[in-house]
Formats: C-alpha cells, sequence, structure tokens
C-alpha cells in the first residue's frame, strides 16, 4: 500500500490511533495494576503485620494465663513454699503440657532456676534472662521473646503469691518453623525469625522454602534496621514485599521477625490480565484494520469510480450517466457531476452548434460545407456517382447594405437563406459561406439536373425579397461545378464553382457551369498573378498607344494608352488575360497606378518633344472607387509636369454603374482637377439616362460592338445615331471605337461622330512607333496639303 | 537535739520511774514521709526468750474482704484467733517459717486459735482472695509497738536498761536485722527513729464484687 493513497491513510491512521490508544490504556492499567497489587501487598502486609502482633500477643496472654493460673494453685503454692521440687517440676511440666508450652520453669526470687521441667540440669543456674525478671518485678509479671540456649522462646513470667510473690513461674512457647506456620496460616504473610550473632544473621524459624533462606539472610543482612524495606525487594531473584519488625532486642541478641509476600505470586493475576489486554489490543487492531479497509473502500472505490467518470468525460464521453454507490457524500458527488455532464454535454452542443452554423441564417457555415462537400466527394468516389457544388452570390447586395443599412441587408440574408432551403432536397446541403456568398451541395446530381436545380434557384431569386416596407431585387449569380468531371476534391470543386459565378457574373448569365477551356485554370491564373506583380519590376509591362483621329480634320488629338504584358513564355498579353484577376485581388490597383505613371510620363515626354497629345488610360470600377485615386493622378500630373486636360481618364460604363454615387463623386473631382472623362463601352452597361444626366463626363466611347456592323446593321445603325445625339445633347463627345473600314468611318463622319479609333487608323503602337506613325502621317498630310 | 531530748524525757522518766521508761520510736520512709504499720521492737540485752503466758489469745478478724488489722504485732506463744467476720467463707494459711497453718475454707470463728511461739514474720493469706494479706509479727521479746499513721510508735513500761531495737516494715528492703540499733534506754525514756528503704507497693488488684444484675 503506498502512503499517499486515501485508503492507506485511513487505515494507517485508524490502526495506528488504537495501537495508540490501547497501547496506551495498556500500560495504564499495568502500571495501575501493578501498583494496586503492590499497595494491596503492602496492606495485607501491615494487616499481616497486626495479625502478627496479635497472635505474638495472643500467645503471651494465654502463657501468662496458664502460668497465673498455676501460681494460684494452693497445692503447687505449698509445693513451691515447702520446696518440694520433684512435685513442683511435675506440676510444672503437666500444666505446661496442658496449654503446649514448650517450657516450663520456676525460679527464686534470688534470680536462680528452681525448677525446670525440660533441663533438669538447669536447676540452680541463675536464670538467664535478667530483664525479663526487672520487668515482672516492675509490673507484676512480664512476657516476651527471648533467646535462650539459641531456640527464640515466647516467655510469660508470673509471681506465685503465697500470698506475697514466693516464686517465678516462668512457661515458654518456642519459636520454631512449627508456630511460624501457624502464623503465616492465619496473616497469610511468610514468617521468618532472625538473630544475629556477630555479623551473621541466623535463621531461629521460617515458613519459607530453604533454597531461599540464604537468599533471604542476605536481604535481612542489608537492612536489618529498617522497619520496611521500600518498594520490592529481590529476595533470590524473586520480588518480595517485605516487613522487617525488630523484636525485644535486650542484650540476648537481637529478634528479627521478617513478615513476607512474594510479590510474583499477587501479580499473578495482574499478569494474566495483562496478557489478555495485549491480546484484546491484538485483535482490536485486527478488527480496527479489516474495519477501516472496508470503509476506506467504501469511499475510496466510490471516488475511483467518479474519477473514471471525469476520465470518461474528459475524452468526451458524455453518454454514459454518472453513477456512484457509496456513503452520502460520494452520491451527492456522483449526482453532481451527472448534472455537470450534461451541462458539459449541452454546452458542447452548443460550441459545435455555434463552431458549424451561421447565427444570422442558421445555414451550416464554411467549415462545415467544406466538411460535408469532402465527405460527399468520398462518398461519390467510393459509390462511382456524380455530385454537384453551386456557389452563389448577390449582385445587388452591396447596394442593399449601403443604401438601407446592415440590418435591412442581415433581413434580406435571412429571407434568401429561407429561400434557398425550401428549394433544396433535404440529402443537400445548403451553407452560407460569408457575405453575401451562398454555396448548395447537391448530392448524387449530374449536369443537367444541377443546372436546372441552378437556374431554378436564380429564377426563384428574381422574385423580390420583402423586407418590411421594402421590396427588394436580390439577383443572384451562381457557378456550378461538378464531380468529378469540374474536379476530384472539394477544393478544386469549390474553386471551379466560383470561378463560374464569376464568369456569371461578369456575363450576366445568371447562371454559369464551369468550363474548362473558358476559365483558365487558376492555377495558371494564380501563376500569372505573381508573375505579374513581378512584371511591372522586370519592366514586362507596356504601354501601347492607339491614335484618336478626329473625324472633321482627321487630326490625332490624342491616344489610348493600351496596356500589354510582354510574358516571357505566353508572349504579348492583352489586358483580358490577365487583368479580371487582377481586378479580384486588387492588384489591378498597383497595375492602374503603373499605367497612369507610364501615360502620363509618356505624354509629358510627347509634349515636351512638341506633340501635344492627350492620353486616355482605362481604369476599372475598382480603381476609381479607390481612394487613392485622385492623389495618384495630381502626384503624376506633378511629377511629370503634364497638364491635367492632357490626361482622360476611360471608364466603361457597367465598371460606372458598380457605384454610381461614388462614382459621380469621383468623377467630379477628377473634372475639378482638369482631367477629361470618358465613358467606355458605351452602351454595354446598366446605366440609365438618369444616371447619364448626372455623370459629369466629357466624353462617350461608343462599344466597337455596335460599330462593327454599323454599315450593314439597321438597329446597329440606329443605336449609334442615338448615342451620338444623345451626347452631342448633354454636351458630350463622341467617340467610335473599333472602326476597322473606311464605310463604317465614313457614315460616322456623317452619323456626327466627334472623333474615332480603331485599326482602321492604326492599331496599338508602341511609343516609338507611334512617334514615326504620327509623322509619316504628318508627311502625307503635308503632301496631300501641297 | 538529742541530748536535750533525751534528757527531758529522761525528766519525766524519773518522774514515772514507777511504771516505766518509754521508747518513742519514729519511722519514716526514705522520703520523709511517716510510715504507719511498722513494728518496733526493743530487745533487752542478754534477756533470755520469753513467751507470752498461756491463754493469751489475739484475734485477726477477717471484715470486708480484708485482714483486719493488715499488720499485728504479738508476743510470741500468742495464739491468735481469726474469726469470720464476712458472708463468705475465707481460706486462711501461711507458709511462713515461723508458723505453718493452713484454715481451710470456713467462716464464723474456727474453734482452735493458732498459736505462735517462733518469732518472725508470717504472712498471712486467703487462698481464695488472692489480695488478701495480713502479717502477724511474732516478737520474741514483750516490749513492741506499732507505728501510726504518723509514724510514732509508743513502747511504755521498759525497764530501762540496753536494748537492741529494730524495725520492720512489710516492704522492708534488705534484712530487718539491718535496722538494729543498740540502745540504752534510761528511765526517762528514749526516742529512736528510722528511715526505711521500701520496696514500691505491690498490691494484688481486688476482685470486684458481682453486684446483683450481672454487672461489675
Amino acid at each position: 500500500m503506498r502512503l499517499r493513497s486515501l485508503r492507506s491513510r485511513i487505515v494507517l491512521f485508524f490502526v495506528a490511533l488504537l495501537v495508540a490508544m490501547q497501547g496506551v490504556a495498556l500500560l495504564l492499567v499495568n502500571a495501575a495494576n501493578e501498583a494496586n497489587v503492590r499497595a494491596t501487598i503492602r496492606q495485607e502486609l501491615e494487616v499481616g503485620l497486626k495479625v502478627f502482633t496479635r497472635l505474638v500477643d495472643a500467645n503471651h496472654a494465654r502463657l501468662t494465663q496458664a502460668a497465673e493460673i498455676l501460681s494460684l494453685d494452693f497445692a503447687f503454692r505449698e509445693a513451691v513454699a515447702t520446696r518440694d521440687l520433684a512435685t513442683i517440676e511435675s506440676v510444672l511440666a503437666n500444666h505446661g503440657a496442658r496449654i503446649g508450652a514448650g517450657r516450663a520453669m520456676l525460679v527464686s526470687l534470688d534470680r536462680r532456676i528452681v525448677a525446670d521441667a525440660n533441663d533438669a540440669r538447669r536447676v540452680g543456674q541463675r536464670f538467664p534472662v535478667q530483664w525479663l525478671l526487672d520487668l515482672a518485678e516492675r509490673d507484676g509479671r512480664a512476657a516476651g521473646i527471648v533467646l535462650l540456649d539459641g531456640q527464640a522462646l515466647q516467655l510469660a513470667v508470673v509471681p506465685v503469691r503465697a500470698p506475697t510473690p514466693i516464686a517465678w513461674a516462668i512457661f515458654g512457647l518456642v519459636v520454631d518453623n512449627a508456630l511460624a506456620r501457624d502464623m503465616r496460616n492465619l496473616s497469610t504473610l511468610d514468617v521468618s525469625f532472625f538473630t544475629r550473632a556477630g555479623s551473621e544473621w541466623n535463621v531461629l524459624a521460617s515458613t519459607a522454602p530453604p533454597e531461599l533462606l540464604g537468599a533471604l539472610r542476605q536481604t535481612v543482612a542489608l537492612a536489618p534496621e529498617a522497619r520496611q524495606a521500600d518498594g520490592g525487594t529481590m529476595v533470590g531473584g524473586a520480588e518480595y514485599e517485605l516487613l522487617l519488625l525488630p523484636l525485644e532486642s535486650h542484650g540476648g541478641g537481637p529478634i528479627l521477625a521478617v513478615l513476607g509476600r512474594s510479590l510474583d505470586e499477587a501479580l499473578v493475576p495482574s499478569h494474566r490480565l495483562r496478557t489478555l489486554l495485549i491480546l484484546l489490543l491484538a485483535g482490536s487492531v485486527g478488527a480496527s484494520i479489516v474495519g477501516s479497509v472496508l470503509i476506506a473502500r467504501g469511499v475510496t472505490r466510490p471516488l475511483s469510480t467518479l474519477s473514471d467518470v471525469t476520465r470518461r468525460l474528459e475524452e468526451g464521453d458524455y453518454r454514459a450517466p454518472v453513477e456512484a454507490g457509496g456513503p452520502d457524500e460520494v452520491r451527492e458527488l456522483a449526482q453532481r457531476f451527472e448534472l455537470m455532464r450534461v451541462a458539459v454535454a449541452s454546452r458542447e452542443a452548443q460550441v459545435m452548434h455555434l463552431a458549424y452554423r451561421d447565427p444570422l441564417t442558421d445555414l451550416p457555415n464554411r467549415v462545415l460545407f467544406n466538411d460535408r462537400l469532402q465527405t460527399a466527394v468520398e462518398g461519390s468516389r467510393r459509390s462511382a456517382s456524380m455530385l454537384a457544388v453551386l456557389l452563389m452570390d448577390l449582385d445587388r447586395f452591396k447596394y442593399i447594405n449601403d443604401k438601407l443599412g446592415h440590418h435591412v441587408g442581415d433581413l434580406v440574408l435571412q429571407g434568401v437563406a429561407h429561400r434557398l432551403s425550401a428549394l433544396v432536397r433535404r440529402s443537400d446541403t445548403t451553407a452560407r459561406l460569408g457575405g453575401d456568398e451562398f454555396a448548395i451541395l447537391l448530392a448524387s446530381t449530374g449536369m443537367d439536373e444541377a443546372g436546372r436545380v441552378a437556374a431554378k434557384i436564380v429564377a426563384a431569386l428574381e422574385e423580390p425579397v420583402r423586407v418590411g416596407e421594402h421590396s427588394l431585387d436580390v439577383r443572384a449569380s451562381m457557378g456550378v461545378a461538378v464531380y468529378p468531371m469540374h474536379g476530384d476534391d472539394a477544393e478544386t470543386l469549390l474553386r471551379h464553382a466560383d470561378a463560374a459565378m464569376y464568369a456569371a457574373k461578369r456575363g450576366n448569365s445568371g447562371v454559369a457551369v464551369y468550363d474548362p477551356q473558358l476559365h483558365e485554370h487558376r492555377e495558371d491564373h494564380l501563376s500569372m498573378l505573381s508573375q505579374l506583380r513581378a512584371a511591372i519590376d522586370r519592366n514586362e509591362l507596356r504601354l501601347l498607344y492607339q491614335p484618336k483621329i478626329e473625324l472633321s480634320g482627321e487630326t490625332t488629338v490624342g491616344v489610348e494608352a493600351l496596356l500589354r504584358w510582354a510574358h516571357p513564355q505566353r508572349g504579348l498579353l492583352t489586358p483580358e488575360r490577365f487583368v479580371p484577376f487582377a481586378e479580384q485581388t486588387g492588384f489591378v490597383r498597383t497595375l492602374t497606378a503603373w499605367v497612369v505613371g507610364e501615360a502620363v510620363r509618356q505624354a509629358a515626354a510627347w509634349r515636351a518633344g512638341g506633340r501635344k497629345l492627350k492620353v486616355s488610360v482605362n481604369i476599372s470600377s475598382q480603381d476609381l472607387l479607390s481612394p487613392g485615386l485622385r492623389e495618384l493622378v495630381s502626384a503624376s500630373l506633378a511629377e511629370h509636369d503634364l497638364p491635367a486636360r492632357l490626361l482622360c481618364l476611360e471608364i466603361t460604363e457597367s465598371g460606372l454603374m458598380q457605384d454610381p454615387a461614388h462614382a459621380i463623386e469621383v468623377m467630379k473631382a477628377m473634372g475639378a482637377a482638369g482631367v477629361e472623362r470618358s465613358i467606355d463601352d458605351f452602351g454595354t452597361g446598366y446605366s440609365s439616362l438618369a444616371y447619364l444626366k448626372h455623370l459629369p463626363v466629357d466624353e462617350l466611347k461608343i462599344d466597337r460592338s455596335f460599330v462593327r456592323n454599323l454599315v450593314a446593321d439597321g438597329k446597329d445603325r440606329a443605336i449609334v445615331l442615338s448615342t451620338i445625339d444623345l451626347a452631342h445633347s448633354l454636351g458630350l463627345n463622341v467617340t467610335a471605337e473599333g472602326v476597322e473600314d473606311q464605310r463604317a468611318m465614313d457614315l460616322l463622319a456623317h452619323l456626327g461622330c466627334d472623333m474615332i479609333q480603331g485599326y482602321l487608323v492604326s492599331q496599338p503602337l508602341e511609343p516609338a512607333a507611334l512617334e514615326t506613325w504620327l509623322d509619316e502621317r504628318a508627311a502625307r498630310e503635308l503632301q496631300r496639303q501641297s | 537535739m538529742k541530748r536535750g531530748a533525751a534528757l527531758i524525757a529522761g525528766c519525766v522518766a524519773a518522774l514515772s520511774a514507777a511504771h516505766g521508761a518509754e521508747l518513742r520510736a519514729t519511722v519514716r520512709d526514705e522520703a520523709g514521709a511517716p510510715l504507719a504499720d511498722a513494728v518496733v521492737v526493743a530487745v533487752p540485752e542478754g534477756a533470755a526468750r520469753s513467751l507470752a503466758p498461756r491463754g493469751h489469745v489475739e484475734q485477726i478478724e477477717q471484715i470486708d474482704l480484708e485482714f483486719v488489722p493488715g499488720v499485728k504485732a504479738i508476743r510470741a506463744g500468742t495464739s491468735v484467733s481469726f474469726p469470720n467476720r464476712d458472708r463468705v467463707r475465707h481460706h486462711v494459711y501461711s507458709f511462713s517459717a515461723p508458723k505453718r497453718f493452713d484454715l481451710p475454707l470456713y467462716s464464723g470463728t474456727p474453734p482452735q486459735p493458732v498459736l505462735f511461739d517462733v518469732p518472725g514474720v508470717v504472712t498471712i493469706g486467703c487462698n481464695i482472695h488472692d489480695w488478701m494479706i495480713g502479717y502477724l509479727y511474732v516478737a520474741e521479746s514483750p516490749y513492741f509497738a506499732k507505728s501510726d499513721a504518723a509514724g510514732a510508735a509508743r513502747i511504755a513500761e521498759l525497764p530501762p536498761g540496753r536494748y537492741a531495737v529494730r524495725v520492720w516494715h512489710a516492704r522492708l528492703t534488705g534484712a530487718e536485722s539491718s535496722t538494729r540499733r543498740a540502745l540504752d534506754i534510761p528511765a526517762a525514756g528514749a526516742a529512736v527513729e528510722w528511715r526505711l528503704p521500701l520496696k514500691p507497693e505491690m498490691r494484688v488488684r481486688r476482685a470486684p464484687a458481682a453486684s446483683r444484675d450481672g454487672h461489675y
């Protein structure tokens, strides 16, 4: 078990606590018990001592009483008075036997032994225990323990009165092992009597076993004076509680009574108790280990279950509900986890939704669409079926957004989204890719079907969208790309659909299906774009100049600067080969900047060289609306010191109509600066007459499409004529583009056109070539006039 | 002082020469306190022992479980009767060398008195009443007296002459002979004084009498 786990900590703590507590209890109980036993034994010793003392006294009393009884016996008294020794001795013996006295004697008043029932040889000797007789004389009688002939005796001395004391009657009880045993029986203490001879202690009597006597003697020798040895005393390896009681020592040698109790004996029950407690401790430790393991598990198992649960949740598995048994707290925790799981799962769903849905329209967003497209492509690949990608945007959305506000714009988008969704099958995916761009994935759909659906959608969007009080036209341009013809992966399909969409937009055709031939591969375009960027630096860009002549005098009034790209591989490229995608990337501004700068420079150079030529530069709507245009123009003019009227900006009609209001402003500003302005490709854009009225331009250029068949086509002729009239009415000049034959030129002159431009006059020329052409023309003119 | 007293005593004695001389003895204990119940004996020097005339009977009564008197002096040859005045019987005895006698349990007066013809001290006891002790001093001369509470003993009608005077007391330490003094007793009389070393009083405790209701 590692110590760091909760389970082992719980178990260890409880076991340690239990062991500590029980251990402490054990020690305390044991100590208390032993102290108790010792105290009890000491008490017993005290009591035993009292009993012992009382026994001694009782013996003395018994002896004294017997002696007294004897001493009062008349016949005895007579025998004593008459010194009838034989009688005296026999009476002593008789009475002694009656009371079990071991010794009986008669001592005269001058302290000589008159008769001795036990040892006749003593007769006539001085009674050795003088002090006892002193005591008897003083108190009338006496009793004591004495040493006599190496024996300890309890003696009682009593006067024989006849009627005054005439002798002393003495009875004695031998202090032997039997006496000691009797005393032990009554007092429950081991009794021993010692006497000291010199420095040696000798045993007089004892209840102790002989093997202990030696040790006991040594112990006694160590502390003879002590009333009580403190604590226990070691006697021969065992522990005893001893009481040392000195008995009368009156010169005959001290007599010591030793009362004792074996502690070891007395401690046996307490040792048993201790063993029991130890067993109990061991048992309860075992039980507590088991118990605390179980309880710990009751906590830790649910915890580890919950920990598994959190791991699952972390891995994103929100499906399984959280459950855990165990104690209330754990269950409550599990419930909270369950709530959390539900909340997290729900939030994750929300996040997924946000991640994959367009918030405004609730359609799938670009991310989801791409995802589904890829899946669908793979699916189609496997099942060898076709699918179509429709990419569409709203032509007039920017106008609506700017004019009516973003709020209206949003509502329009919502309306469109709604309409789109209604038009597709459930298996198809409609998505808003961003801005006003929508995409539709048609699964299991071929080109014809896709085209039909696309047309249906575009047609449906011809219907205006109602937003509040507005009824708005949202024309859609849609590009179609089909798998596997137009690409075999999602990216390619999207790209080609996008290209198709732009084509549709430009061509105003509503729906365009991707045509690999018409729409060059984007890869080419992309590489061309990067090359184009480099082209400026590498001087691969050229301006060719196509002269414009006045019809009235055939004078060259100006030139149109036409951009060419001397592509290293592809040769000289015309603008429609590279400008469109430059427009898409915004690079066109850089191009235009170069063009303007170069044209102005050239014009200035020509002016300096005496050729006053107005240079016309084509700009796109992007250029027009770009904020830097005015600065660009004025800076270029200033830089090359060209009068503004020698610069003309041409912009296509449709280009103007991208953002008419803004265009008007810019044109006005240009005009204010002195720069001339023309509307190029007039008649092919979306301008209205009302706008025309407001457009601050100086010139109208009739699109070549009307000029090409001018002679043969009556309608074209009518258009040209009306255009010329219209222009003149508004005070504008008119230039016809694309004049290729003399008849057209003549007709145009007849119709009143002011200037012409075209192959008839000249094809676009390099500056040097133009100069040569101008010189030749001037020479020819001169020749004609002369 | 003694001389003076003796002189006066002699004068008085001269006046009463017909009556004999008087010996005035004072007995004290060692501390100087007067000693009662001491027997003073004056033995004329050289006199032969004489006995009392026959038929003279003294008595020592037993009254209230005591010998009365406790100490009596008689002339050798006197008989003593021991009348028992108590309701209980007494067993009177003595083991003294001068006279051993034994009056088994009796009440009233024994018919025969006991003759004491050997001089000496006879200690008398009662067998059943250990505290009953009486002393009978059997004098060898007719001249003896017992001291009273004041410690005074007067021996009257002494023929003047030389005497050996002795004193005896029950508690006397040592032999009686150690108290012997040779004394010339003139007709006027003489005085003599002793201070006697005594053993302590050793009375046997008198047993309490049983009362009627069983209590002491």
